[in-house]
């Protein structure tokens, strides 16, 4: 059972290009900021959001594809989505709310509710079937959404930020338990979110999606290891640059530029960890071979970490520790020289 | 104030035995001004409105405004203290309502009379002849409201003919009567050869004889409340004499 | 030994003074006339009144025919007013203006476009009468046709408004399980904008009820037929001013009562 994606639409003057492929068995995480297109990109294979071009096949079956003229529509897809706020309906009751899809396919009243039943006992809520959703918890919401999606055992599961309406406390309880039901689950699993703790913990694979554009897919070790945009590196915390590698020094394309060890010649990623950072108040003697001066523009306490931010050429993100930014006697607007060994910067081609 | 009153009598005597005198301020009183308004019923509308015309052209400054309408609405919004200065009503009991209300200022006068008529579509559609072609079934038919006088004269009327009818509607005035008709709602109406005249070609008349007609007499009286008696006094006056001519081209009779 | 803490009131805020000023006098503007109403009522015989012929067919009539008006209105007027809300097509905005028009036409004018329409010369009345043997002016029918075409407005436009202040996400979710568009429709939707179906329909109804313009130009005014209770209060006044203010009551009782039970919808909660 494979999903097969290629997904061309619009939404006003966004717009999503992105090609996919899922088979049963791996949890893929399509991670992005806000805006990316995370939620188009769901509707769209849902079937709530028309595609203006390619093509969507599930298992097979094609379930869109404008040019040949083939939309099937959303009520005859068979797909659960799991909606970021849950949607349940508020004015049914949580056994109604998960029997409702089995009696809109035409099960009978007394029949869906007894499923339903057994659902909400899987998902450890047996004794919630009376209440309205209005009453539940974060936790015991998400959990009733999914049940009333797995009780249709749909071909195509769609999670859109299933953590999101949780407070932080219960997000890493309510991960594991997630991460227990989709692994029962046997169709094809995508999971939306932009948490990259979420995606790093769930996910088999990952997609990066930016602007409506795939930037990067791979397994979570490939994405982190070798970031491919900013957001990737923001996300990970690193510094990611740019340029033109000719016999180990990488002209950087936002000016300056870092000699490494062992990098191929040719237009390259290249990675430095801000932990590898030096800083110092006069120019340093020594063996980094990448030494030069800047300005530090940003401090920010984080944690047992200071994380500070120097425009230079190039401009880098260091992290040290806030006795060494005492002993610095360093402020926000000091000049200051920052080093980096040249075995420290992970490079890549681009 | 009794003084007044009395002189608008003497007035009337004077312009009745008189019909071609002009019509002028009595010799010694004070130059007439100033507005009133005179409530009057539906069926006077277009008289009425031609002898206020009149009425303005020979008194220069003065201003003479009108509220038509059933006469017994009027009654009641005079009862519930409508501001006004003359009453001209269709009947006399409406105009006796007011008296003993004690809301009329001296007593009333007839100054002219009228008659039912049966209105019917142009060209009588319907081929109605007479009072008794209106009990016939299939026929749509509108009457005054029984409280309206002309509803309380139809009803007189069919009781003297010996007809019953079953009215589709029973309106709050004569002009609505008529216009069902003219609208091509209703096949017929009992409204007074006044309405039907002032119509024109819109709709037909069909007679009621004599025998069977009802005479409908008109009194007009100063209220209480009116701010300004002497030009009251005028308009009654006018009525009474240069009015009657104006009356009479509408279809009215004058005493 | 320490005193407890008494719990401080929370600080209501004070209005200033112009504003209570005018407040009262917007409010005495609607107590007064009720107010001289309940002091004219006949007291001792106000129950008999109640109980006369006149009084009773004029109630019952217009209960049938504001009954009746709110049920014409529903069936016609919920897709319409989803229409509106769901649906782009050219020239809705004219279409939507158009069955907004009767709310702000006086109701005289009403009867007369009714009249132009339905009546025995009408665009459509003359062949309902020769096709079908239908005639509605002067009829029950058709003082039931004037109250919908007054009062219809209301309930459109307050579905509208409640089918758009939804959330149509919980429709996009119905139909990821499965549900078909008229399921959706059943289901989730109308549930969903109930509280605005309830106020609409009592709009609705109030607005028949005391419908009186449109009513007495188009259906005429034949008691047991086509006197609704406001007809019956305008002629009465002239000639039984007691039961025209026993009527009025009764009218007034309703209204209050219906205004009383929908407030808290009314007032916002959807």
């Amino acid at each position: 059972m494979t999903l097969e994606a290629r997904v061309r639409a619009g939404v006003g003057a966004f717009e999503l290009d992105v090609q996919l492929a899922v088979a049963a068995g791996e949890l893929v995480a399509v991670l992005g900021p806000n805006g990316a297109g995370k939620t188009s990109l769901l509707r769209a294979l849902a079937g709530l959001l028309p595609l203006s071009a390619g093509r969507v096949t599930l298992d097979g079956v094609v379930l869109e594809d404008p040019v040949e003229g083939i939309r099937v529509p959303s009520e005859r897809r068979p797909i659960g989505l799991v909606f970021q706020d849950y949607l349940l309906f508020p004015h049914l009751s949580v056994l109604e709310n998960v029997a409702f899809g089995l009696r809109a396919r035409g099960m009978a009243r007394a029949a869906a509710i007894d499923e339903a039943r057994r659902w909400l006992d899987r998902v450890g809520l047996p004794a919630e079937g009376d209440r309205r959703p209005v009453s539940l918890s974060g936790g015991q919401a998400q959990r009733v959404a999914l049940a009333r999606v797995l009780a249709l055992n749909p071909a195509l599961l769609l999670l859109d930020e299933p953590m999101a309406a949780l407070d932080a406390s219960t997000r890493v309880e309510f991960r594991r338990d997630l991460r227990r039901h989709l692994e029962s689950f046997r169709g094809v699993r995508l999971l939306v979110t932009h948490d990259p703790v979420e995606a790093m913990a769930m996910a088999d694979r990952l997609v990066v999606l930016e602007s409506g554009r795939v930037l990067q897919s791979g397994t979570p070790a490939d994405v982190t290891q070798h970031p491919r945009s900013r957001y990737v590196a923001d996300l990970v915390g690193v510094n990611l640059f740019r340029g033109h590698a000719s016999n180990d020094v990488i002209t950087l394309a936002g000016g300056g530029s870092l000699t490494a060890a062992g990098a191929a010649d040719g237009d390259v990623f290249a990675v430095v960890h801000p932990r590898t950072v030096a800083l110092y108040r006069t120019r340093p003697d020594g063996t980094p071979r990448n030494v030069w001066e800047g300005q530090a523009v940003d401090l920010d306490l984080e944690g047992d970490r200071v994380r500070v931010r120097l425009d230079g050429s190039p401009s880098i993100v260091a992290e040290v520790t806030p006795a060494a930014v005492r002993e610095l006697g360093l402020d926000r607007g000091d000049s200051v020289w920052i080093s980096v060994k040249a075995t420290e910067i992970n490079v890549y081609q681009a | 104030m009794r003084a007044r009153v009395v002189g608008a009598l003497g007035l009337t005597v004077m312009a009745a035995l008189c019909s071609s005198c002009g019509t002028s301020a009595p010799a010694g009183s004070p130059a007439l001004s100033g507005t009133i308004t005179v409530f009057a019923a539906s069926s006077l509308n277009e008289g009425y409105t031609a002898i206020g015309k009149e009425f303005q052209k020979s008194h220069p400054g003065t201003m003479v405004t009108f509220a038509f309408g059933g006469s017994s609405m009027l009654v009641s919004q005079i009862q519930q203290g409508a501001i006004g200065d003359v009453y001209a009503s269709a009947d006399q009991p409406n105009m006796q309502k007011l008296i003993d209300a004690r809301l009329t200022a001296e007593s009333p006068i007839v100054f002219a009379r009228n008659n039912l008529e049966i209105v019917v579509g142009k060209g009588n559609p319907k081929h109605i002849t007479s009072l008794s072609d209106l009990g016939r079934s299939g026929l749509v038919v509108v009457l005054c409201a029984p409280a309206v006088p002309c509803g309380r004269y139809a009803a007189q009327a069919l009781q003297k003919a010996g007809v019953s009818v079953r009215p589709a509607s029973q309106e709050a005035d004569v002009k609505a009567v008529l216009s069902k008709v003219a609208l091509g709602e209703a096949d017929a109406g009992i409204v007074y050869i006044t309405d039907v005249k002032a119509a024109g070609t819109a709709v037909d008349g069909v007679a009621i004889p004599a025998a069977v007609n009802v005479v409908a007499e008109y009194p007009i009286v100063i209220l209480k409340d009116s701010q300004n008696r002497a030009l009251a006094s005028a308009f009654i006056s006018y009525v009474l004499t240069d009015g009657r001519r104006i009356l009479e081209r509408y279809g009215f009779t004058t005493p | 030994m320490a005193l407890p803490l008494r719990s401080q009131p929370r600080a209501r805020p004070s209005a200033p003074l112009p504003i209570v000023i005018l407040a009262g006098a917007g409010a005495a503007f609607f107590i007064i006339p009720l107010i001289g109403l309940l002091l004219r009522t006949p007291w001792t015989s106000a129950w008999n009144e109640l109980g006369s012929p006149e009084v009773l067919t004029a109630l019952r009539l217009s209960l049938l025919a504001s009954f009746s008006a709110t049920a014409i209105a529903l069936v016609l007027g919920v897709p319409l007013a989803w229409t509106f809300a769901r649906l782009t097509f050219p020239g809705r905005s004219v279409l939507r203006a158009l069955t907004v028009l009767p709310m702000v036409l006086p109701p005289v004018v009403g009867g007369v476009a009714l009249l132009l329409a339905f009546g025995r010369r009408g665009l459509l009345g003359g062949w309902l009468a020769t096709t079908f043997g239908i005639h509605l002016p002067f009829t029950t029918a058709g003082a039931i046709l004037a109250e919908t075409f007054v009062a219809m407005p209301f309930l459109v436009i307050t579905v509208e408004a409640g089918l758009r202040s939804m959330d149509t996400r919980f429709e996009d979710a119905a139909r990821t399980l499965g549900a078909s568009r008229w399921t959706v429709l059943w289901r989730v939707t109308l549930p969903l904008v109930r509280p605005s179906l309830i106020a609409g329909a009592v709009l609705c109804w109030a607005r028949a009820l005391g419908e009186f313009g449109a009513t007495i130009t188009f259906a005429g005014n034949f008691p047991g037929r086509t006197q609704t209770m406001p007809l019956a209060v305008y002629l009465a006044l002239e000639t039984n001013p007691d039961a025209a203010i026993v009527l009025s009551l009764v009218l007034l009782a309703v209204s209050l009562a219906v205004l009383i039970g929908l407030r808290d919808r009314w007032l916002g909660a959807s």
